[in-house]
């Protein structure tokens, strides 16, 4: 292949600062969204095992529908399509004075994709260490939202701190998507650097290894947090 | 069929390294005389410039003026036969086609840039492309002044972007940028008044107008910003055919067939002919 490698086109203004930048946009985003993934997620899968059949349904409604339909389509209908359905001065106002508009659409719209896939973990989770506590714990006078906060949860969560991990990495990446609405995030960045200096294989390859170290990172954080609160402790203390 | 053979033809220019055709000094006129048909490089969507029409034929203003330039083609060269051979060439690969001679003759919207002129020879310019700003008309916006407390989009990457930051400079002006990734999403934007300008590159308004659910409502606005001369793309070393070209495009300008070309094509959208565009065709006006 005949390509010119130039590697140090990277470390020039204002490229660096660009790179540096989408790397900011890109946490922003991956944990803006995952703190509304799990917050939502939490409630939706705790929802599902509720005793009511009421709540049932809307959180296996929400689950449903968000898991099935692209993240990227998503993403678009938060953007383009649910400002115009809302009365004309609201959806200006969402389109135009909310404080950054693009970044919170993303974080709304990728937050409630992976929310809808982390309230199936913790369905898993609680019935992995037994729907049937819930009875146990309501028999000694807790009521049923202290049941899962103070019993169910707590032993839910532990069990599904592996599957939680890939959630967390899978919207690491997919902070990438929002790209398509105007967020310069590291994705963006590295195509903003190919636009401009036609070297766009040495910007990729960069991203690259920057999302390789996130991933890893973010793998060992949830390790040292799994071994401190989660199952291996418990494995541990059993074994 | 023919798109396929003109990419794998693109492909192996370039590993050639445009070498075999450019070398030969006017290669075109040879092989005009030789096979009768002139191939013509044309654009399938570039609204009004070149572009296929509802016929599935290739039409527009660029088109037009190289119809003209053909007909000097067959006076000059007493080959009143040619066939014309159409050829749709893209952003991308329109320069490797001239370039390697599988285009004699590239109708479309080429900016005539020094980088492009060490590949291939540009004909006088056709039309002159220029920043400005694509804006719903009950905004009132009409100058880069009234941008101020404004949401403005551009196209991430292109080179609007940094006229963009020179003229919000330059005006001490505060504005918002918003990044769309395509022309498209910059149409969206401003008619859904997620931004209040779409600046960009105006060769793009066009079509993007066209496609508007609304085009009634939609209009260009704004000082031409830069200086981007189109032109038609001929392979290097064709001094003849080179001549015959500016030659031709020459007698237009001064008889005013160019204007009358122009009106046809643009008017509909709006646009006239601008100031840089007639100093450019008043430059090429030599006299006989």
């Amino acid at each position: 292949m005949n390509y010119n490698w130039d590697w140090g086109v990277l470390l020039q203004q204002p490229y660096w600062g660009w790179l540096w930048s989408g790397l900011g946009w890109t946490l922003l985003i991956s944990l803006g969204s995952w703190v509304i993934a799990l917050s939502v997620g939490i409630s939706a899968g705790i929802a599902r095992c509720m005793p009511n059949r009421a709540i049932q349904i809307v959180a296996s409604v929400y689950i449903e529908v968000f898991r099935n339909i692209p993240p990227l389509v998503q993403l678009f209908l938060w953007y383009f399509v649910f400002p115009e359905l809302l009365p004309d001065a609201l959806g200006l106002w969402i389109k135009r004075d909310l404080p950054n508009p693009e970044y919170v659409t993303a974080i709304v719209g990728l937050g409630l994709f992976a929310g809808a896939r982390v309230a199936e973990q913790i369905r898993a989770g609680i019935a992995a260490v037994g729907i049937h506590l819930l009875p146990a714990a309501l028999a000694t006078g807790l009521r049923p939202l202290q049941a899962f906060r103070l019993i169910l949860l707590p032993l839910g969560l532990r069990a599904v701190f592996g599957p939680l991990t890939s959630e967390f990495l899978i919207t690491v990446k997919m902070s990438s998507i929002s790209l398509t609405i105007g967020m310069l995030e590291l994705t963006a960045q590295s195509r903003h650097i190919e636009n401009y200096t036609f070297h766009g294989l040495e910007a990729f390859a960069v991203a690259t290894v920057v999302y390789l170290l996130l991933g890893l990172s973010v793998t060992g954080l949830m390790r040292v947090i799994d071994r401190r609160f989660g199952a291996a402790k418990y494995r541990r203390a059993s074994s | 069929m023919k798109q396929y053979l003109a990419k794998a033809l693109a492909a192996a220019g370039l590993v050639l390294g445009f070498s075999a055709a450019a070398q030969e000094v006017d290669s075109v006129i040879k092989k005009l005389q030789a096979s009768n048909t002139i191939t013509v490089g044309y654009r399938e969507t570039l609204l009004p410039t070149s572009y296929l029409g509802d016929d599935k034929k290739p039409t527009g203003y660029a088109i037009d003026m190289c119809l003209r330039i053909i007909d000097e083609v067959k006076t000059e060269l007493k080959l009143p036969q040619i066939k014309i051979n159409y050829v749709p060439v893209n952003i991308q690969n329109r320069q490797a086609l001239v370039a390697n001679g599988t285009v004699d003759l590239e109708c479309g919207g080429t900016v005539n840039t020094f980088a492009r002129n060490k590949q291939v020879d540009f004909s006088p310019v056709s039309y002159v492309a220029a920043s400005q700003m694509l804006v719903l008309k009950s905004s009132r916006i009409s100058k880069f002044d009234d941008l101020n407390g404004k949401i403005v989009a551009i196209a991430t990457g292109g080179s609007s972007e940094p006229e963009l930051k020179h003229i919000i400079a330059a005006n001490k002006l505060n504005v918002r940028i918003v990044n769309v990734d395509d022309h498209a999403a910059g149409l969206i934007a401003v008619e859904s008044r997620r931004v209040d300008a779409y600046f960009n590159d105006n060769a793009a308004f066009f079509s993007l107008i066209k496609q508007s659910k609304n085009p009634s409502a939609l209009v260009v606005v704004g000082p031409e910003y830069g200086y981007s001369p189109q032109g038609f793309m001929v392979p290097k070393n064709n001094p003849a055919f080179l001549w015959i070209v500016t030659h031709a495009m020459g007698k237009m300008f001064k008889s005013g067939e160019a204007e009358k070309i122009f009106d046809k094509w643009f008017k509909p959208f709006g646009v006239q002919i601008g100031p840089k565009l007639r100093a450019a065709w008043e430059t090429f006006s030599y006299p006989e």
